[in-house]
């Protein structure tokens, strides 16, 4: 899977305790509540769950971006190599973004300002962190443009101008313009076609592996995980309850949501009339239970589950499972 | 980042364009004559040496309600635009403060008989345009005086084709019909002579805009919707004015005029609200001129529309109409009432019995002749004072039990249903425009179209004889027999004797108030 | 681009007819007959007559019309009943005048609501923006008359600082600027405050911020740029509306203007005035839609696409054949 032993490579990213709160007049929302995970150069790590997990927050929280008011980053750290970037002022932050880490959002349609040409904006990031002429920043726009597969010509149209599959990728060359160690990408194919999602992360899988980036893949497609992480979280409710590589993620699922997502698969070797949902709905993430998050939705559930939230229990070597009852292991 | 640049260019481009155009004639080279200071002082230099009391003022500043249509003096009869007049024109002859005749462009004058006045000019007199004033112009001025339809009142009596110059300097005026208001007419400012060489070169519309007349003034300039400026003629007659120049500013707003006199942006302002006149009185920089005008107001009322063809009616509408309490109430002091139907500065008035305030005899009037729930179609235009009189005549003749119904329309639409004869009672004044009965009666004679159509000859037959009875005392006596005929039959109801002011800062002196609202602005001195 | 202009051009015609067609028609159904009005009311009914006849005004509807248009392809505007001199003159004597202050409420109303919108809309909630859109919500509300007697008597009596009426100088604009622009500024700031609320939660924003962009490019850059089409939508309007109506401020600050000179004759039933006052204000505003939309193609490539549809139908073409992998 990698170049070198991937035990040995240097921590890029390490989060610890994350909480992030927006204060809303309807209460207070508890987005992320206290979340752990880390990340070596080369490495993939998969953030899965469903929508309103709370895997978003996390990312804009690692960028800094969560939008304050209402969002507020309550406490934790998130260290990027070595340094807590929750501890950073402003200027220090804006260096990191866009150079040594880059985001590349859900949304293709509305991630890049219609007004500018999109060589402008490949180049704009350049621009900002390195000291380059307009001319030498266009040049490099030009050469992202090629690497992400469009025409270079192309440089001077407008967003408007390409479609969707086409936007993603000056999304993605405006996040490798300048070489960052770490890509955080937020769902990135989820809002493509079917068959432009597949083109689209193979380029991301090959220019991850070609320069080597550390990655945070965020996605609710367990499809997507298999294909190119090699760490996953599983995140419910603004925690994480499940964490470890992918073999211990697919092949030993130990956190009942977590079995509960691998069962909703469709099998195409299975014959089955329906397919079984995971009855219930995530809690609101502003009223939240005092126990266990998912124990309203858990077919294993006791009454010890309601009494307070399970502290992480580390079941094999590298794999974290927030469930009391997480002792049984259990295939798919 | 080239788009935004050259946006911005075209837009400055755009915009400047614009800036050039306006910039000729238009007033951004600097300010008027003379407006240099700020609020409250006015630039006074003292001329040591001749007298000491010879103060003279490089501009005059002076504020009017509205722009001239035009300045040729037989082609309008907007009272605002006879004032900035005065500097440029002049007449054959003027009324002192005593009222005696005195000679302006005239030395001599005489009638010969009761159709023929003659007339010795003055020599050596000069038009702003270069040539010589003579007898010549003033037989071409009579000329369009009698032809014009804004002076055929007083003017018409003139037979122009007898009346011819005798010489250079003398001139033998005939007249059509005796006419006792001819020097009356020809001292106003109604009755001033023009050029006739400019006149036929320029013809009418040209003439209205140059202005050229004989006067110590000439117009310099006319910058369309803001203002007038006036220069002093260097070949004037006679006394040069105590001000070099004068500016004739356009303010329309009533409110800017007042603030514009308090805070000497403008020495003169006419045309004031009644509002104001306590604060100008009692203002430290300014002074009121003020006194009784030769304005009657009067309710009109359509005598040959039914049911106001029976005098038994108009009869009630007098009693129901308390007359004091109006004119206090809608003048608050700006008007005295009227006792008469003519002012008391114009000959021929004479103080007639008032007409009780009694709502039982207008009731009973009413019912005598038969009319039952009178609804009183009241025709006005937007305009402050008759808006107030409907509303308290409504109340008024409500307790007669007279409902009031009240037309507003804007002034073109009203005077065209008056002069179509539609309205049915509206809210009159007559403003004599020279201190004569002439003047005075104008709404009377049986060839006007206005809402009155009284269709009455006697009247018509009282004009014919005052106007024509050269003699004072039967004159005042023909006048007197006529007030006494209009207090019986009820034709109007007299309301109200106007007073009349304007504006002035406290350093000018000499000018007296001139009940016609036109003053000499020429013989303004400063102190 | 220029096929565009060109079109537009040509759209004008058509209005502008209708434009003096429906004037026409209007003040031809007016009551009030300007004959009399210029001869006073000492006329005869004979004088009366013979004016109408001079002037034409008893001739049949189309036929005055008809006249009329002729005129006005050979640039006459006529003559005016008041004055006798010609329209085009007198009109031309105002315009600038009266655009010229348009203009500088314009650029004030810009210069103050715009920053004032942006820093509302970056500072939301905060008392800088309750406070501007408080003073916005005054703006509005307040009769135009009533702000510029209330400024007159505050600057002009009351402290002597600026003169209450006349145009002779730079300081002659300030009071009837920010009295008429007063509107203008408070709806400029609000449109630009909620068009700045709307785009700044756009996603591409948060893109530049994630680029590590500075706040004020991303403001002024991404966020700006974007919220102008509202803006200058608002902006146009504005203009109009200056342009029009500054009448009331034309006669309280005895500014020469044309809106004073069209009221003034329509009083007068000066039609020839009025017909060319109304057709050149058209005129005008046509001129000023058509360069609000070029504007909107300058600022938007969206709408310059629109504008340039051919060449986009191509780029659609060969965007799907290339839609391979590197």
């Amino acid at each position: 899977m990698s170049v070198k032993n991937p035990d040995m490579r240097p921590e890029l990213l390490q989060v610890k305790d994350l909480v992030i709160q927006y204060e809303t007049s309807d209460g207070i929302v508890k987005a992320v509540n206290g979340v752990n995970f880390s990340l070596r150069e080369g490495e993939t790590l998969g953030l899965v769950g469903e929508t309103g997990a709370g895997k978003t927050t996390t990312a804009l929280g690692i960028m800094r971006l969560v939008p304050d008011p209402p969002g507020r980053i309550v406490s934790g750290q998130v260290f990027f190599e070595g340094k807590d970037l929750l501890k950073e002022n402003k200027v220090q932050m804006r260096a990191h973004r866009g150079k040594d880490i880059s985001m590349i959002f859900q949304d293709p349609m509305t991630s890049l300002n219609p007004v500018l040409t999109v060589g402008d904006q490949i180049a704009e990031v350049v621009r900002i962190h390195e000291k380059l002429s307009r001319a030498d920043a266009i040049k490099r726009a030009a050469e992202m443009l090629q690497i992400v597969g469009i025409p270079a010509e192309r440089m001077n149209e407008y967003p408007h101008q390409f479609s969707g599959g086409m936007k993603q990728r000056v999304v993605i060359a405006i996040a490798l313009a300048c070489s960052p160690k770490l890509i955080i990408a937020d769902e990135p194919t989820t809002a493509l076609d079917v068959t432009i999602q597949a083109q689209v992360l193979d380029l991301i899988h090959n220019i991850q592996q070609k320069y080597q980036t550390g990655m945070l893949m965020i996605t609710h497609d367990l499809g997507v995980v298999a294909e190119i992480c090699s760490k996953v979280a599983i995140m419910y409710a603004g925690y994480i309850v499940e964490y470890g590589s992918i073999e211990d993620i697919f092949e030993d699922p130990r956190h009942p949501y977590t079995k509960g997502l691998f069962g909703a698969l469709p099998n195409l070797k299975k014959k089955v009339h329906r397919l079984s949902p995971i009855d219930g709905m995530m809690p609101d993430p502003a009223n939240l239970p005092q126990g266990c998050p998912f124990e309203p939705r858990c077919p294993h559930r006791t009454e010890s589950c309601t009494q307070k939230v399970p502290e992480g229990i580390e079941v094999t070597p590298g794999h974290m499972v927030r469930c009391i009852c997480c002792a049984q292991g259990g295939g798919k | 980042m080239k788009k935004t640049v050259s946006l911005i260019l075209a837009l400055v481009l755009m915009f400047t364009l614009f800036a050039g155009c306006g910039s000729q004639g238009q007033s951004e080279q600097g300010e008027p004559a003379g407006q240099t200071q700020p609020a409250g002082e006015s630039e006074q230099s003292e001329q040591k040496g001749e007298t000491a009391q010879t103060v003279t003022k490089d501009n005059l500043v002076v504020a009017v309600s509205s722009e001239p249509g035009s300045l040729a003096p037989y082609s309008h009869n907007n009272q605002q635009a006879f004032i900035p007049a005065t500097l440029v024109y002049e007449s054959l002859i003027v009324k002192d403060d005593n009222g005696e005749y005195q000679p302006c462009l005239a030395t001599e004058w005489s009638f010969t008989d009761d159709v023929t006045l003659e007339v010795t000019l003055r020599e050596g007199v000069k038009f702003h345009d270069g040539t010589d004033f003579t007898a010549e112009d003033v037989v071409y001025s009579l000329g369009l005086m009698q032809a014009s339809s804004f002076t055929s009142n007083l003017f018409g009596c003139i037979d122009t084709e007898n009346t011819v110059a005798d010489g250079d300097y003398k001139v033998i005026i005939k007249l059509q019909y005796p006419f006792a208001a001819l020097l009356e007419a020809l001292a106003s400012y109604r009755g001033v002579m023009i050029s006739k060489d400019s006149y036929e070169s320029l013809g009418e519309e040209g003439y209205g805009h140059a202005a050229i007349g004989t006067g110590p003034l000439m117009l310099d300039e006319w910058v369309s919707g803001d203002r007038l400026e006036f220069v002093q003629f260097d070949d004037y007659w006679g006394e040069p004015t105590a001000f070099h120049s004068a500016t004739v500013r356009f303010i329309t707003e009533a409110a800017s005029r007042t603030i514009e006199l308090e805070t000497g942006g403008v020495d003169l302002a006419f045309d004031l609200q009644t509002t104001d006149w306590d604060r100008i009185a009692n203002g430290s920089d300014t002074q009121l001129i003020s006194g009784d005008s030769q304005k009657t107001t009067f309710l009109m009322i359509n005598c040959s529309k039914a049911p106001y063809d029976n005098e038994l009616v108009r009869k009630a509408l007098a009693y129901a109409t308390d007359v004091d309490s109006l004119v206090n109430v809608v003048y608050q002091g700006a008007a005295s009432v009227a006792d008469c139907w003519m002012a008391p500065s114009i000959i021929g008035y004479k103080s007639e019995e008032q007409i009780p305030y009694d709502v039982e005899k207008a009731k009973e009037l009413l019912a005598e002749a038969g009319v039952t729930d009178l609804t009183v179609k009241f025709g006005s235009y937007e305009n402050a004072t008759n808006l107030a009189v409907a509303e308290v005549l409504e109340s008024m003749w409500g307790a007669a039990g007279i409902k009031l119904e009240l037309a507003v329309t804007d002034l073109a639409t009203y005077t065209a249903d008056n002069n179509a004869g539609e309205l049915e009672v509206s809210y009159m004044n007559t403003a004599a425009t020279i201190p004569d009965p002439t003047a005075a009666l104008l709404v009377w004679p049986l060839s006007r179209t206005i809402s009155l159509r009284h269709n009455d000859q006697t009247i018509q037959d009282y004009l014919d004889k005052g106007s024509q009875e050269y003699d004072s005392e039967a004159r005042v006596a023909i006048y007197n027999e006529l007030m006494d005929y209009f207090n019986e039959k009820y034709y109007t109801i007299p309301i109200a004797f106007e007073k009349g002011a304007f504006g002035a800062s406290k350093s000018i002196t000499n000018l007296p108030y001139y009940p016609s609202n036109v003053p000499d602005l020429t013989r303004i001195q400063f102190e | 681009m220029s096929k565009f202009i060109i079109k537009r051009i040509l759209v004008m015609i058509p209005v502008l007819l209708g434009v003096t067609f429906v004037i026409f028609t209007m003040m031809y159904f007016t009551d009030g007959n300007p004959a009399q009005l210029i001869l006073g009311d000492m006329a005869t009914e004979e004088q009366i007559h013979e004016l109408e006849e001079e002037m034409g005004l008893n001739d049949p509807f189309f036929t005055r019309y008809l006249n009329y248009l002729s005129d006005l392809l050979h640039g006459d505007l006529g003559t005016s009943y008041v004055t006798g001199q010609p329209v085009a003159k007198e009109i031309m004597d105002r315009l600038p005048v009266t655009v010229r202050i348009s203009f500088c409420c314009m650029i004030f109303a810009v210069a103050v609501g715009i920053p004032a919108g942006i820093l509302s809309a970056v500072k939301q909630y905060s008392i800088l923006d309750n406070l501007s859109m408080v003073l916005a919500l005054v703006g509005i509300s307040l009769p135009n008359f009533w702000l510029a007697l209330m400024l007159v008597l505050v600057f002009s009596v009351g402290l002597g600082l600026l003169p209450p009426s006349g145009l002779y100088g730079f300081k002659y604009y300030i009071l009837p600027v920010v009295s008429i622009s007063a509107s203008a500024v408070a709806t400029i700031t609000r449109m630009t405050r909620s068009s700045m609320l709307e785009v700044i939660r756009a996603d591409y924003i948060r893109t530049a911020r994630a680029k590590g962009q500075s706040e004020n490019v991303v403001i002024f850059r991404h966020a700006l740029l974007n919220a102008l089409i509202p803006i200058i939508t608002v902006v146009g309007l504005q203009f109009a509306t200056t342009l029009s109506g500054t009448v009331v401020n034309e006669q309280i600050f005895a500014i020469p203007g044309l809106g004073k000179l069209m009221v003034d004759a329509i009083k007068a039933r000066n039609y020839p005035v009025v017909q060319g006052g109304v057709f050149v204000l058209a005129f005008i505003f046509s001129i000023l839609n058509l360069v609000i939309d070029l504007i909107y193609a300058f600022v938007d490539p969206r709408i310059r696409s629109q504008y340039v549809r051919k060449k986009n139908k191509r780029q659609a073409e060969t965007d799907n054949r290339k839609e391979v992998p590197a």
